[in-house]
């Protein structure tokens, strides 16, 4: 898997917020590509398990400068609370052994999928956690015995 | 309330208090999912807050850390309350939970979000645990 190639997508993707899923391709490679599939909580769920171990090796990574780094601590952050967040969308069930064995399943898919496509998967995936908990701030934060 | 000194001693109230209990019963307790998100958003505020006036780079860290876990708690219980967000009962049980926040001390307050803390790394940890045995 080409890991280094979607890392860097994806952080370039963090360095522009206003990149969203639902956005088409600025060049779509086939005219008939349609809007990828919303993933399942068990997929995001290990595309960002794995996106945050390989964000955490590189915020690690000596040989890169500081400006890498730091974006990868970023990206490390983020898909560390998009897990907190699909592991509580999946739930107890998740603990199951059938669960478990769908969720290798999964890493062991990801390895073929095209790296345009996987970043874009990712992309989703951080998307809906950034809009569900923004959506849950804002409506807490609207309450006046917060201010 | 004064978070300041507290903030910095998650991890240790967290070690001495190994057994707090879990109670799943209703918004009013301090565990439930609405409770917690409502605990852990105002915690992680109070620790960007203290981030930003603190300058001891020891000290940086470990608010750092604190936020970042009370972040990602945070993203736990959103996921499980996301299905109630649109219920037109969801507002006026936040605003209780709020209200009954501001009574509390900076030491309860802390202890309670630890506790949150706790149980979605209990959920984290026991999942990964999972896929590991079925590696």
């Amino acid at each position: 898997m080409p890991r280094r190639t979607i890392l860097a997508l994806v952080v370039a993707g963090l360095a522009t917020p206003t990149i969203t899923v639902a956005q088409a391709p600025i060049q779509p490679p086939q005219t008939t590509a349609t809007a990828p599939a919303r993933l399942s909580d068990l997929s995001c769920l290990i595309r960002m398990m794995h996106l945050s171990s390989l964000a955490s090796k590189a915020a690690e990574d000596s040989k890169k400068d500081e400006a890498y780094r730091s974006s990868s601590r970023k990206l490390e952050s983020e898909t560390r609370r998009a897990v907190a967040y699909f592991m509580g969308r999946i739930g107890p069930d998740g603990f199951a052994v059938n669960r478990s064995e769908e969720g290798l399943a999964e890493f062991k898919t990801m390895g073929s999928i095209p790296r345009e496509q996987l970043a874009s998967e990712v992309k989703q995936c951080l998307e809906i956690v950034r809009e569900t908990n923004a959506r849950m701030v804002s409506s807490l934060k609207s309450i006046p015995s917060t201010k | 309330m004064n978070l300041r000194v507290l903030a910095a001693a998650v991890p240790l109230l967290a070690l001495a208090n190994p057994a707090m209990a879990i109670s799943p019963a209703g918004d009013a307790s301090p565990t439930s999912n609405l409770g917690c998100a409502v605990r852990l958003m105002v915690f992680a505020a109070k620790s960007k807050v203290i981030l930003a006036q603190t300058t001891d780079p020891a000290e940086q860290a470990q608010v750092r850390n604190n936020f970042n876990l009370a972040n990602r708690g945070f993203a736990f219980f959103v996921a499980k309350l996301d299905p109630e967000m649109s219920d037109p009962t969801f507002r006026p049980r936040a605003e209780r939970v709020f209200e009954a926040l501001r009574g509390l001390s900076g030491d309860i307050m802390v202890q309670q979000a630890v506790n949150c803390i706790k149980i979605w790394q209990k959920s984290e940890n026991a999942l990964v645990t999972t896929f590991q045995k079925r590696q």
